[in-house]
Protein backbone atom coordinates (compact mmCIF):
# COMPACT_ATOMS: atom_id res chain seq x y z
CA UNK A 1 0.00 0.00 0.00
CA UNK A 2 1.57 3.27 -0.92
CA UNK A 3 0.87 6.53 0.96
CA UNK A 4 0.19 10.00 -0.04
CA UNK A 5 -0.88 12.66 1.76
CA UNK A 6 -2.17 16.34 0.31
CA UNK A 7 -0.22 19.57 0.88
CA UNK A 8 0.15 21.31 4.85
CA UNK A 9 0.62 24.65 3.84
CA UNK A 10 -2.43 26.07 5.31
CA UNK A 11 -2.21 23.35 8.60
CA UNK A 12 -5.15 21.68 9.95
CA UNK A 13 -7.36 22.44 12.79
CA UNK A 14 -6.02 20.20 15.60
CA UNK A 15 -9.14 19.25 16.31
CA UNK A 16 -10.32 17.69 12.85
CA UNK A 17 -8.79 14.27 12.28
CA UNK A 18 -7.84 13.32 8.79
CA UNK A 19 -10.59 11.77 6.03
CA UNK A 20 -8.66 8.45 5.07
CA UNK A 21 -9.30 7.71 1.70
CA UNK A 22 -8.23 4.41 -0.28
CA UNK A 23 -8.40 4.07 -3.87
CA UNK A 24 -8.34 0.32 -4.74
CA UNK A 25 -6.65 0.56 -8.98
CA UNK A 26 -5.42 -2.16 -11.36
CA UNK A 27 -1.94 -1.11 -12.53
CA UNK A 28 -2.70 1.21 -15.16
CA UNK A 29 -6.32 0.32 -16.60
CA UNK A 30 -7.67 3.24 -17.88
CA UNK A 31 -10.27 3.59 -15.73
CA UNK A 32 -8.18 3.05 -12.98
CA UNK A 33 -5.43 5.87 -14.51
CA UNK A 34 -8.64 8.21 -14.75
CA UNK A 35 -10.19 7.50 -11.27
CA UNK A 36 -6.21 8.56 -9.65
CA UNK A 37 -5.91 11.48 -12.27
CA UNK A 38 -9.09 13.20 -10.66
CA UNK A 39 -8.22 11.81 -6.80
CA UNK A 40 -4.72 14.05 -7.25
CA UNK A 41 -6.64 17.14 -8.23
CA UNK A 42 -7.87 17.43 -4.67
CA UNK A 43 -5.63 19.16 -2.70
CA UNK A 44 -6.53 19.13 0.93
CA UNK A 45 -4.70 18.77 4.29
CA UNK A 46 -7.50 17.13 5.92
CA UNK A 47 -7.66 14.17 3.16
CA UNK A 48 -5.39 11.24 3.18
CA UNK A 49 -5.28 9.33 0.05
CA UNK A 50 -3.51 5.33 -0.15
CA UNK A 51 -3.90 3.88 -3.75
CA UNK A 52 -3.60 0.36 -3.28
CA UNK A 53 -2.82 -1.52 -6.60
CA UNK A 54 -4.65 -5.10 -6.28
CA UNK A 55 -2.83 -6.44 -8.96
CA UNK A 56 0.28 -6.17 -6.66
CA UNK A 57 -1.95 -6.78 -3.18
CA UNK A 58 -5.59 -8.04 -3.86
CA UNK A 59 -5.85 -9.34 -0.23
CA UNK A 60 -6.31 -5.88 0.79
CA UNK A 61 -8.98 -5.77 -1.38
CA UNK A 62 -10.29 -8.51 -0.44
CA UNK A 63 -10.45 -7.64 3.54
CA UNK A 64 -12.30 -4.49 2.35
CA UNK A 65 -14.54 -6.11 0.15
CA UNK A 66 -13.76 -4.70 -2.65
CA UNK A 67 -15.50 -6.82 -5.00
CA UNK A 68 -14.51 -4.28 -8.38
CA UNK A 69 -11.43 -2.23 -9.36
CA UNK A 70 -11.32 1.35 -9.29
CA UNK A 71 -13.53 1.46 -5.93
CA UNK A 72 -12.61 4.42 -3.82
CA UNK A 73 -13.80 4.12 -0.20
CA UNK A 74 -14.03 7.34 2.07
CA UNK A 75 -13.30 6.75 5.80
CA UNK A 76 -14.79 9.22 7.64
CA UNK A 77 -14.58 9.21 11.79
CA UNK A 78 -18.49 8.65 11.90
CA UNK A 79 -18.89 7.04 8.66
CA UNK A 80 -17.40 5.07 5.51
CA UNK A 81 -18.48 5.74 1.93
CA UNK A 82 -18.00 3.74 -1.45
CA UNK A 83 -17.66 5.19 -5.08
CA UNK A 84 -17.22 2.93 -7.50
CA UNK A 85 -15.86 3.37 -10.82
CA UNK A 86 -13.51 5.98 -12.81
CA UNK A 87 -14.56 8.56 -10.51
CA UNK A 88 -15.72 10.24 -13.92
CA UNK A 89 -18.23 12.58 -12.01
CA UNK A 90 -16.52 14.48 -9.59
CA UNK A 91 -19.09 16.08 -7.74
CA UNK A 92 -20.47 13.05 -6.53
CA UNK A 93 -16.97 12.50 -4.88
CA UNK A 94 -17.17 16.22 -3.25
CA UNK A 95 -20.48 15.68 -2.07
CA UNK A 96 -18.82 12.22 -0.66
CA UNK A 97 -16.19 14.04 1.06
CA UNK A 98 -18.26 16.84 2.74
CA UNK A 99 -16.26 20.48 3.72
CA UNK A 100 -12.68 20.29 3.33
CA UNK A 101 -11.73 23.44 5.04
CA UNK A 102 -12.34 24.48 8.62
CA UNK B 1 -17.32 -9.51 11.10
CA UNK B 2 -20.07 -12.20 10.45
CA UNK B 3 -23.22 -11.66 8.53
CA UNK B 4 -25.67 -12.52 11.45
CA UNK B 5 -23.91 -9.95 13.63
CA UNK B 6 -23.71 -6.82 10.95
CA UNK B 7 -26.34 -3.78 11.69
CA UNK B 8 -29.15 -2.61 9.82
CA UNK B 9 -26.60 0.39 8.64
CA UNK B 10 -24.47 -2.12 7.64
CA UNK B 11 -26.73 -4.14 5.42
CA UNK B 12 -27.65 -0.65 3.83
CA UNK B 13 -24.14 -0.10 3.01
CA UNK B 14 -23.06 -3.40 1.62
CA UNK B 15 -26.31 -2.86 -0.34
CA UNK B 16 -25.37 0.83 -1.73
CA UNK B 17 -22.00 -0.39 -2.47
CA UNK B 18 -23.22 -3.24 -4.77
CA UNK B 19 -25.81 -0.80 -6.52
CA UNK B 20 -22.65 1.19 -7.23
CA UNK B 21 -20.77 -1.78 -8.43
CA UNK B 22 -23.82 -2.44 -11.03
CA UNK B 23 -23.95 0.59 -12.05
CA UNK B 24 -20.34 1.43 -12.57
CA UNK B 25 -20.15 -1.89 -14.19
CA UNK B 26 -23.09 -0.82 -16.36
CA UNK B 27 -21.24 2.29 -17.63
CA UNK B 28 -17.86 0.24 -18.19
CA UNK B 29 -15.95 2.00 -15.40
CA UNK B 30 -14.48 -1.14 -14.60
CA UNK B 31 -11.06 -2.76 -15.19
CA UNK B 32 -11.13 -5.52 -12.60
CA UNK B 33 -13.43 -7.57 -10.56
CA UNK B 34 -12.07 -9.87 -7.70
CA UNK B 35 -13.51 -13.17 -6.55
CA UNK B 36 -13.93 -13.19 -3.06
CA UNK B 37 -11.39 -16.35 -2.08
CA UNK B 38 -9.06 -16.20 -5.52
CA UNK B 39 -7.52 -13.55 -7.10
CA UNK B 40 -9.68 -13.95 -10.29
CA UNK B 41 -9.33 -10.95 -12.18
CA UNK B 42 -11.03 -10.27 -14.90
CA UNK B 43 -9.34 -7.77 -17.19
CA UNK B 44 -12.54 -4.96 -18.63
CA UNK B 45 -10.50 -3.06 -20.79
CA UNK B 46 -10.57 -5.75 -23.10
CA UNK B 47 -14.26 -6.69 -22.62
CA UNK B 48 -14.86 -2.98 -23.07
CA UNK B 49 -12.81 -2.73 -26.40
CA UNK B 50 -14.60 -5.72 -27.27
CA UNK B 51 -18.18 -4.77 -26.86
CA UNK B 52 -17.03 -1.26 -28.84
CA UNK B 53 -15.72 -3.08 -31.35
CA UNK B 54 -18.62 -5.34 -31.46
CA UNK B 55 -21.00 -2.24 -31.20
CA UNK B 56 -19.26 -0.55 -34.37
CA UNK B 57 -19.26 -4.09 -36.03
CA UNK B 58 -23.19 -3.81 -35.21
CA UNK B 59 -23.51 -0.67 -36.61
CA UNK B 60 -21.95 -1.16 -39.85
CA UNK B 61 -23.91 -4.11 -40.39
CA UNK B 62 -26.58 -2.44 -39.67
CA UNK B 63 -25.68 0.28 -42.14
CA UNK B 64 -25.45 -2.73 -44.61
CA UNK B 65 -28.12 -4.15 -43.78
CA UNK B 66 -30.38 -1.05 -44.40
CA UNK B 67 -28.71 0.19 -47.52
CA UNK B 68 -29.55 -3.14 -48.67
CA UNK B 69 -32.41 -2.87 -47.75
CA UNK B 70 -33.36 0.25 -49.75
CA UNK B 71 -31.23 -1.28 -52.13
CA UNK B 72 -33.77 -4.04 -52.63
CA UNK B 73 -36.99 -2.37 -51.78
CA UNK B 74 -36.05 0.04 -55.27
CA UNK B 75 -35.29 -2.84 -57.50
CA UNK B 76 -38.38 -5.01 -56.12
CA UNK B 77 -40.51 -1.88 -57.02
CA UNK B 78 -39.00 -0.97 -60.41
CA UNK B 79 -39.45 -4.89 -61.22
CA UNK B 80 -42.67 -5.70 -63.42
CA UNK B 81 -42.27 -9.41 -61.70
CA UNK B 82 -43.44 -9.78 -57.98
CA UNK B 83 -41.26 -12.28 -55.76
CA UNK B 84 -43.05 -14.04 -52.90
CA UNK B 85 -42.17 -15.82 -49.82
CA UNK B 86 -44.95 -18.73 -48.16
CA UNK B 87 -44.58 -20.46 -44.79
CA UNK B 88 -46.81 -23.50 -44.41
CA UNK B 89 -48.07 -24.01 -41.43
CA UNK B 90 -47.90 -27.61 -39.66
CA UNK B 91 -51.91 -27.35 -40.25
CA UNK B 92 -51.14 -26.55 -43.70
CA UNK B 93 -52.10 -23.33 -43.50
CA UNK B 94 -50.29 -20.40 -45.92
CA UNK B 95 -48.20 -17.18 -44.70
CA UNK B 96 -47.64 -14.92 -46.75
CA UNK B 97 -44.45 -13.82 -45.00
CA UNK B 98 -43.36 -10.98 -47.99
CA UNK B 99 -44.36 -10.18 -51.40
CA UNK B 100 -42.33 -7.17 -53.87
CA UNK B 101 -44.38 -3.99 -54.77
CA UNK B 102 -45.23 -5.71 -58.16
CA UNK B 103 -47.64 -7.97 -56.52
CA UNK B 104 -50.53 -4.98 -56.12
CA UNK B 105 -50.06 -3.50 -59.52
CA UNK B 106 -50.22 -7.17 -61.18
CA UNK B 107 -53.35 -8.43 -59.20
CA UNK B 108 -54.77 -5.45 -58.19
CA UNK B 109 -54.84 -6.91 -54.42
CA UNK B 110 -52.85 -5.38 -51.49
CA UNK B 111 -50.69 -8.00 -49.92
CA UNK B 112 -52.50 -8.43 -46.68
CA UNK B 113 -55.88 -9.47 -48.73
CA UNK B 114 -54.30 -12.22 -50.93
CA UNK B 115 -52.94 -14.16 -47.45
CA UNK B 116 -53.28 -17.93 -46.76
CA UNK B 117 -53.80 -20.71 -48.84
CA UNK B 118 -57.52 -19.88 -49.57
CA UNK B 119 -56.56 -16.14 -50.56
CA UNK B 120 -54.19 -16.98 -52.93
CA UNK B 121 -56.27 -19.43 -55.16
CA UNK B 122 -58.90 -17.50 -54.57
CA UNK B 123 -56.91 -15.13 -57.33
CA UNK B 124 -56.80 -18.02 -59.66
CA UNK B 125 -59.43 -17.62 -62.42
CA UNK B 126 -61.98 -20.52 -61.98
CA UNK B 127 -61.37 -22.26 -65.16
CA UNK B 128 -57.48 -22.51 -64.33
CA UNK B 129 -57.93 -23.56 -61.20
CA UNK B 130 -57.67 -26.81 -61.49
CA UNK B 131 -54.20 -26.14 -62.73
CA UNK B 132 -53.26 -23.94 -60.31
CA UNK B 133 -54.30 -26.84 -57.53
CA UNK B 134 -52.11 -29.45 -59.57
CA UNK B 135 -48.89 -26.95 -59.51
CA UNK B 136 -49.49 -26.32 -55.46
CA UNK B 137 -49.81 -30.36 -55.41
CA UNK B 138 -46.03 -30.38 -57.05
CA UNK B 139 -45.11 -27.82 -54.67
CA UNK B 140 -45.88 -29.72 -51.54
CA UNK B 141 -44.52 -32.93 -52.72
CA UNK B 142 -40.80 -31.17 -53.09
CA UNK B 143 -40.56 -30.54 -56.44
CA UNK B 144 -39.54 -26.81 -58.36
CA UNK B 145 -42.67 -26.18 -60.89
CA UNK B 146 -43.52 -23.82 -63.31
CA UNK B 147 -46.93 -23.18 -64.53
CA UNK B 148 -48.92 -20.60 -66.18
CA UNK B 149 -52.37 -20.03 -65.59
CA UNK B 150 -55.03 -16.93 -65.42
CA UNK B 151 -55.77 -14.46 -62.29
CA UNK B 152 -58.67 -11.92 -61.88
CA UNK B 153 -57.79 -8.54 -61.29
CA UNK B 154 -59.58 -7.03 -58.18
CA UNK B 155 -61.25 -5.01 -60.59
CA UNK B 156 -62.30 -7.76 -62.63
CA UNK B 157 -59.73 -8.17 -65.35
CA UNK B 158 -58.30 -11.05 -66.31
CA UNK B 159 -54.36 -11.36 -66.38
CA UNK B 160 -51.68 -14.32 -67.25
CA UNK B 161 -49.38 -14.99 -64.69
CA UNK B 162 -45.87 -17.15 -65.05
CA UNK B 163 -45.23 -18.77 -61.74
CA UNK B 164 -42.09 -20.05 -60.91
CA UNK B 165 -41.46 -21.21 -57.52
CA UNK B 166 -39.26 -23.50 -55.60
CA UNK B 167 -40.27 -25.39 -52.07
CA UNK B 168 -37.94 -25.74 -49.21
CA UNK B 169 -38.27 -29.33 -47.56
CA UNK B 170 -37.64 -30.15 -44.35
CA UNK B 171 -36.17 -33.50 -43.31
CA UNK B 172 -36.91 -33.54 -39.93
CA UNK B 173 -40.63 -32.68 -40.56
CA UNK B 174 -41.04 -34.40 -43.98
CA UNK B 175 -42.60 -31.55 -45.09
CA UNK B 176 -41.89 -28.35 -46.84
CA UNK B 177 -41.59 -25.73 -44.41
CA UNK B 178 -41.57 -22.67 -47.23
CA UNK B 179 -42.24 -21.66 -50.83
CA UNK B 180 -40.59 -19.03 -52.62
CA UNK B 181 -41.75 -18.06 -56.05
CA UNK B 182 -41.86 -15.38 -58.80
CA UNK B 183 -45.06 -14.03 -61.09
CA UNK B 184 -44.33 -12.86 -64.53
CA UNK B 185 -46.86 -10.81 -66.13
CA UNK B 186 -47.25 -12.93 -69.27
CA UNK B 187 -50.78 -11.46 -70.38
CA UNK B 188 -48.76 -9.35 -73.31
CA UNK B 189 -47.24 -12.37 -74.81
CA UNK B 190 -50.14 -14.44 -74.03
CA UNK B 191 -52.31 -11.93 -76.37
CA UNK B 192 -49.87 -11.91 -79.06
CA UNK B 193 -50.10 -15.76 -79.32
CA UNK B 194 -53.81 -16.03 -79.30
CA UNK B 195 -53.48 -13.11 -82.26
CA UNK B 196 -50.85 -15.09 -84.15
CA UNK B 197 -52.80 -18.27 -84.05
CA UNK B 198 -56.39 -16.84 -84.81
CA UNK B 199 -54.80 -14.81 -87.64
CA UNK B 200 -53.03 -18.39 -89.13
CA UNK B 201 -56.41 -19.82 -88.74
CA UNK B 202 -58.07 -17.25 -90.76
CA UNK B 203 -54.75 -16.88 -93.23
CA UNK B 204 -55.78 -20.57 -94.10
CA UNK B 205 -59.31 -19.58 -94.69
CA UNK B 206 -57.98 -16.92 -96.72
CA UNK B 207 -55.66 -19.57 -99.09
CA UNK B 208 -58.54 -22.09 -99.06
CA UNK B 209 -60.96 -19.25 -100.27
CA UNK B 210 -58.00 -18.09 -103.00
CA UNK B 211 -57.55 -21.64 -103.90
CA UNK B 212 -61.37 -22.56 -104.56
CA UNK B 213 -61.57 -18.92 -106.57
CA UNK B 214 -58.20 -20.39 -108.74
CA UNK B 215 -59.65 -23.70 -109.41
CA UNK B 216 -63.10 -21.75 -109.98
CA UNK B 217 -61.18 -19.48 -112.65
CA UNK B 218 -59.08 -22.62 -113.88
CA UNK B 219 -62.28 -24.63 -114.41
CA UNK B 220 -63.44 -21.17 -116.67
CA UNK B 221 -60.76 -20.99 -118.68
CA UNK B 222 -60.60 -25.21 -119.69
CA UNK B 223 -64.20 -24.47 -120.28
CA UNK B 224 -63.31 -21.01 -122.66
CA UNK B 225 -60.36 -23.52 -124.30
CA UNK B 226 -62.80 -25.86 -124.90
CA UNK B 227 -65.16 -23.30 -126.51
CA UNK B 228 -62.90 -21.71 -128.24
CA UNK B 229 -61.88 -24.83 -129.91
CA UNK B 230 -65.64 -25.80 -130.59
CA UNK B 231 -66.06 -22.31 -132.24
CA UNK B 232 -63.56 -23.37 -134.76
CA UNK B 233 -64.48 -26.58 -135.10
CA UNK B 234 -68.42 -25.47 -135.40
CA UNK B 235 -68.23 -23.57 -138.53
CA UNK B 236 -66.14 -26.72 -140.44
CA UNK B 237 -68.09 -29.34 -138.82
CA UNK B 238 -71.60 -27.88 -139.15
CA UNK B 239 -70.76 -27.01 -142.96
CA UNK B 240 -69.96 -30.48 -143.90
CA UNK B 241 -73.05 -31.53 -141.88
CA UNK B 242 -75.50 -29.19 -143.11
CA UNK B 243 -75.41 -30.70 -146.72
CA UNK B 244 -76.20 -34.10 -145.78
CA UNK B 245 -78.50 -33.14 -143.43
CA UNK B 246 -80.87 -31.40 -146.45
CA UNK B 247 -80.16 -34.50 -148.55
CA UNK B 248 -81.87 -36.87 -145.65
CA UNK B 249 -84.47 -34.55 -145.15
CA UNK B 250 -85.45 -34.62 -148.67
CA UNK B 251 -85.24 -38.09 -148.80
CA UNK B 252 -87.61 -38.31 -146.46
CA UNK B 253 -90.29 -36.31 -147.70
CA UNK B 254 -89.53 -37.87 -151.63
CA UNK B 255 -90.21 -41.11 -150.32
CA UNK B 256 -93.59 -39.99 -148.04
CA UNK B 257 -94.59 -38.48 -151.64
CA UNK B 258 -93.70 -41.21 -153.93
CA UNK B 259 -95.12 -44.48 -151.52
CA UNK B 260 -98.91 -43.54 -151.87
CA UNK B 261 -99.92 -46.29 -148.96
CA UNK B 262 -96.95 -47.32 -147.28
CA UNK B 263 -97.72 -49.78 -144.50
CA UNK B 264 -97.44 -48.84 -140.96
CA UNK B 265 -94.46 -49.56 -140.00
CA UNK B 266 -93.19 -48.15 -142.71
CA UNK B 267 -94.51 -44.24 -142.23
CA UNK B 268 -93.80 -44.64 -138.52
CA UNK B 269 -89.94 -45.02 -139.21
CA UNK B 270 -89.52 -42.32 -141.93
CA UNK B 271 -91.40 -39.70 -139.19
CA UNK B 272 -88.47 -40.79 -136.67
CA UNK B 273 -86.08 -40.20 -139.57
CA UNK B 274 -87.60 -36.74 -139.89
CA UNK B 275 -87.85 -35.78 -136.55
CA UNK B 276 -83.57 -36.89 -135.74
CA UNK B 277 -82.48 -35.21 -138.77
CA UNK B 278 -84.32 -32.22 -137.57
CA UNK B 279 -82.98 -32.10 -134.12
CA UNK B 280 -79.49 -32.98 -135.48
CA UNK B 281 -80.06 -29.80 -137.80
CA UNK B 282 -81.34 -28.15 -134.53
CA UNK B 283 -77.52 -29.06 -133.14
CA UNK B 284 -75.95 -27.74 -136.43
CA UNK B 285 -77.46 -24.30 -136.53
CA UNK B 286 -76.84 -23.64 -132.68
CA UNK B 287 -72.86 -24.74 -133.63
CA UNK B 288 -73.00 -22.21 -136.51
CA UNK B 289 -74.77 -19.60 -134.36
CA UNK B 290 -72.34 -20.12 -131.53
CA UNK B 291 -68.97 -20.14 -133.69
CA UNK B 292 -70.40 -17.16 -135.99
CA UNK B 293 -71.95 -14.65 -133.39
CA UNK B 294 -73.04 -12.36 -135.60
CA UNK B 295 -73.12 -8.01 -135.17
CA UNK B 296 -77.02 -7.27 -134.25
CA UNK B 297 -78.82 -5.15 -136.49
CA UNK B 298 -80.70 -3.30 -134.63
CA UNK B 299 -83.94 -1.28 -135.54
CA UNK B 300 -87.30 -0.35 -133.46
CA UNK B 301 -89.19 -3.41 -133.76
CA UNK B 302 -93.12 -4.12 -132.13
CA UNK B 303 -93.16 -6.46 -129.38
CA UNK B 304 -95.96 -8.28 -130.20
CA UNK B 305 -94.48 -8.97 -133.77
CA UNK B 306 -91.75 -10.29 -131.93
CA UNK B 307 -93.79 -12.69 -129.82
CA UNK B 308 -96.06 -13.72 -133.13
CA UNK B 309 -92.69 -14.68 -135.15
CA UNK B 310 -90.95 -17.21 -132.22
CA UNK B 311 -94.52 -18.41 -132.01
CA UNK B 312 -94.61 -19.70 -135.36
CA UNK B 313 -91.76 -20.81 -135.66
CA UNK B 314 -92.54 -22.47 -132.76
CA UNK B 315 -94.54 -26.33 -132.60
CA UNK B 316 -95.54 -26.95 -128.75
CA UNK B 317 -96.73 -30.30 -127.83
CA UNK B 318 -100.70 -31.11 -128.41
CA UNK B 319 -101.45 -30.81 -124.56
CA UNK B 320 -99.49 -27.34 -124.27
CA UNK B 321 -101.90 -24.80 -123.85
CA UNK B 322 -100.22 -21.41 -124.93
CA UNK B 323 -101.30 -18.20 -123.98
CA UNK B 324 -100.22 -14.72 -124.66
CA UNK B 325 -100.70 -11.44 -122.51
CA UNK B 326 -99.21 -8.15 -124.41
CA UNK B 327 -100.06 -4.43 -122.37
CA UNK B 328 -101.46 -2.41 -125.12
CA UNK B 329 -99.42 0.70 -126.39
CA UNK B 330 -96.63 -1.20 -125.60
CA UNK B 331 -93.10 0.98 -126.83
CA UNK B 332 -91.33 -0.43 -129.76
CA UNK B 333 -88.19 -2.58 -128.61
CA UNK B 334 -84.98 -1.40 -129.91
CA UNK B 335 -83.47 -4.90 -131.28
CA UNK B 336 -82.45 -7.23 -134.19
CA UNK B 337 -85.85 -9.12 -134.87
CA UNK B 338 -84.28 -12.01 -136.14
CA UNK B 339 -81.87 -12.78 -133.07
CA UNK B 340 -84.36 -11.64 -130.42
CA UNK B 341 -87.07 -13.83 -132.08
CA UNK B 342 -84.83 -16.70 -132.37
CA UNK B 343 -84.13 -16.38 -128.39
CA UNK B 344 -87.61 -16.33 -127.63
CA UNK B 345 -87.73 -19.45 -129.90
CA UNK B 346 -85.34 -21.12 -127.76
CA UNK B 347 -86.88 -20.20 -124.32
CA UNK B 348 -90.79 -21.64 -125.96
CA UNK B 349 -89.04 -25.03 -126.80
CA UNK B 350 -87.61 -25.43 -123.20
CA UNK B 351 -90.65 -24.41 -121.86
CA UNK B 352 -91.86 -27.33 -124.00
CA UNK B 353 -89.60 -29.73 -123.49
CA UNK B 354 -89.85 -29.13 -119.32
CA UNK B 355 -93.63 -30.28 -119.80
CA UNK B 356 -93.28 -33.35 -121.54
CA UNK B 357 -97.23 -34.46 -119.56
CA UNK B 358 -98.55 -30.93 -121.15
CA UNK B 359 -99.02 -27.61 -119.02
CA UNK B 360 -99.35 -23.85 -119.67
CA UNK B 361 -97.31 -21.89 -121.84
CA UNK B 362 -97.68 -18.33 -120.60
CA UNK B 363 -96.41 -15.32 -123.02
CA UNK B 364 -96.59 -11.71 -121.45
CA UNK B 365 -95.24 -8.44 -122.12
CA UNK B 366 -95.12 -4.98 -120.40
CA UNK B 367 -93.41 -2.06 -119.88
CA UNK B 368 -92.05 -1.64 -115.90
CA UNK B 369 -90.00 1.62 -116.57
CA UNK B 370 -92.07 3.41 -119.13
CA UNK B 371 -89.51 4.33 -122.37
CA UNK B 372 -86.78 2.13 -120.94
CA UNK B 373 -86.92 -1.34 -120.63
CA UNK B 374 -89.58 -4.08 -122.30
CA UNK B 375 -89.77 -7.23 -120.18
CA UNK B 376 -90.98 -10.55 -121.78
CA UNK B 377 -91.44 -13.45 -119.72
CA UNK B 378 -91.82 -17.26 -120.77
CA UNK B 379 -93.55 -19.44 -118.20
CA UNK B 380 -94.24 -22.71 -118.12
CA UNK B 381 -96.00 -25.01 -115.66
CA UNK B 382 -93.44 -28.03 -116.20
CA UNK B 383 -90.50 -29.32 -113.96
CA UNK B 384 -88.63 -26.51 -112.92
CA UNK B 385 -85.14 -26.06 -112.72
CA UNK B 386 -83.10 -27.78 -109.08
CA UNK B 387 -81.51 -24.38 -107.22
CA UNK B 388 -78.16 -25.96 -107.69
CA UNK B 389 -78.42 -25.69 -111.50
CA UNK B 390 -79.97 -22.32 -111.26
CA UNK B 391 -76.57 -20.75 -111.87
CA UNK B 392 -75.14 -22.70 -113.98
CA UNK B 393 -78.07 -23.12 -116.92
CA UNK B 394 -76.70 -19.92 -118.90
CA UNK B 395 -73.36 -21.20 -119.01
CA UNK B 396 -72.10 -22.85 -122.64
CA UNK B 397 -72.29 -27.06 -123.20
CA UNK B 398 -74.08 -26.74 -119.58
CA UNK B 399 -76.82 -29.40 -120.14
CA UNK B 400 -79.43 -32.00 -118.37
CA UNK B 401 -81.10 -32.91 -121.15
CA UNK B 402 -80.03 -36.36 -122.69
CA UNK B 403 -79.65 -35.03 -125.98
CA UNK B 404 -78.30 -31.66 -126.50
CA UNK B 405 -74.95 -29.79 -125.89
CA UNK B 406 -75.83 -27.09 -123.81
CA UNK B 407 -75.79 -24.33 -125.88
CA UNK B 408 -79.54 -23.08 -126.31
CA UNK B 409 -79.52 -20.90 -123.22
CA UNK B 410 -75.90 -19.58 -123.32
CA UNK B 411 -76.67 -18.17 -127.25
CA UNK B 412 -79.79 -17.05 -126.15
CA UNK B 413 -78.03 -14.88 -123.55
CA UNK B 414 -75.08 -13.81 -125.77
CA UNK B 415 -77.89 -12.83 -128.16
CA UNK B 416 -80.34 -10.57 -125.59
CA UNK B 417 -76.80 -8.74 -124.09
CA UNK B 418 -75.75 -8.17 -127.67
CA UNK B 419 -79.06 -6.15 -128.22
CA UNK B 420 -78.39 -4.05 -124.78
CA UNK B 421 -81.08 -6.44 -122.87
CA UNK B 422 -80.43 -8.89 -120.14
CA UNK B 423 -82.01 -12.23 -119.07
CA UNK B 424 -82.98 -13.72 -116.27
CA UNK B 425 -84.34 -16.90 -114.29
CA UNK B 426 -86.86 -18.06 -111.41
CA UNK B 427 -87.76 -20.66 -111.04
CA UNK B 428 -89.39 -23.31 -108.34
CA UNK B 429 -88.65 -27.52 -108.73
CA UNK B 430 -91.90 -29.08 -109.70
CA UNK B 431 -93.90 -25.91 -110.25
CA UNK B 432 -92.00 -24.43 -113.31
CA UNK B 433 -90.01 -21.66 -114.56
CA UNK B 434 -89.97 -17.95 -115.83
CA UNK B 435 -87.71 -16.72 -117.71
CA UNK B 436 -87.48 -12.86 -117.71
CA UNK B 437 -85.83 -11.43 -120.74
CA UNK B 438 -85.56 -7.39 -120.14
CA UNK B 439 -84.85 -5.69 -123.92
CA UNK B 440 -83.88 -2.03 -124.34
CA UNK B 441 -86.69 0.44 -125.97
CA UNK B 442 -84.26 3.15 -127.30
CA UNK B 443 -80.73 3.37 -128.93
CA UNK B 444 -79.60 4.78 -125.66
CA UNK B 445 -79.80 2.06 -123.24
Amino acid sequence: MSKRTGSHSSGPPAEAPPIHVYLFVAGDEPNSAKAKAVLSRLESDRIEIHIVDVLEDYEAAIARRVVVVPTLIIEKPSSSLTIVGSLNDERILLDALGPLEG
Amino acid sequence: MGIETESYAQLKQRLARAEATLNALRRGEVDLVIGATEPLVVRFKTLVDEKERLFQELKRQEQALRESEARYRVISELISDYAYSFRIEADGEWTLEWVTGAFERITGYAPEEANGRRGWIDLVHPDHAPLALEHVERLLSGQDDVSEYQIVRKDGESRWLRDHAHPMWDEAQGRVLRIYGAAEDITARVQAETALREYAERLEDMVEARTGELLEAQEQLLREERLALLGQLAGAVAHELRHPLGVITNVAYYLKMKLPSPDEAFSEHLEIMEAEAKAATKIVSDLLEFGRMVQPERAQVGVSDLIDSALEGSTPGENIRVSTRTESDLSPAFVDSQQIAQVLRNLIRNACESMPEGGDLTISADEPMPQETIRIQVSDTGTGIPPENLQKIFKPLFTTKPRGIGLGLAISQKLVEANGGRIEVQSEEGKGSTFVVWLPVSIET
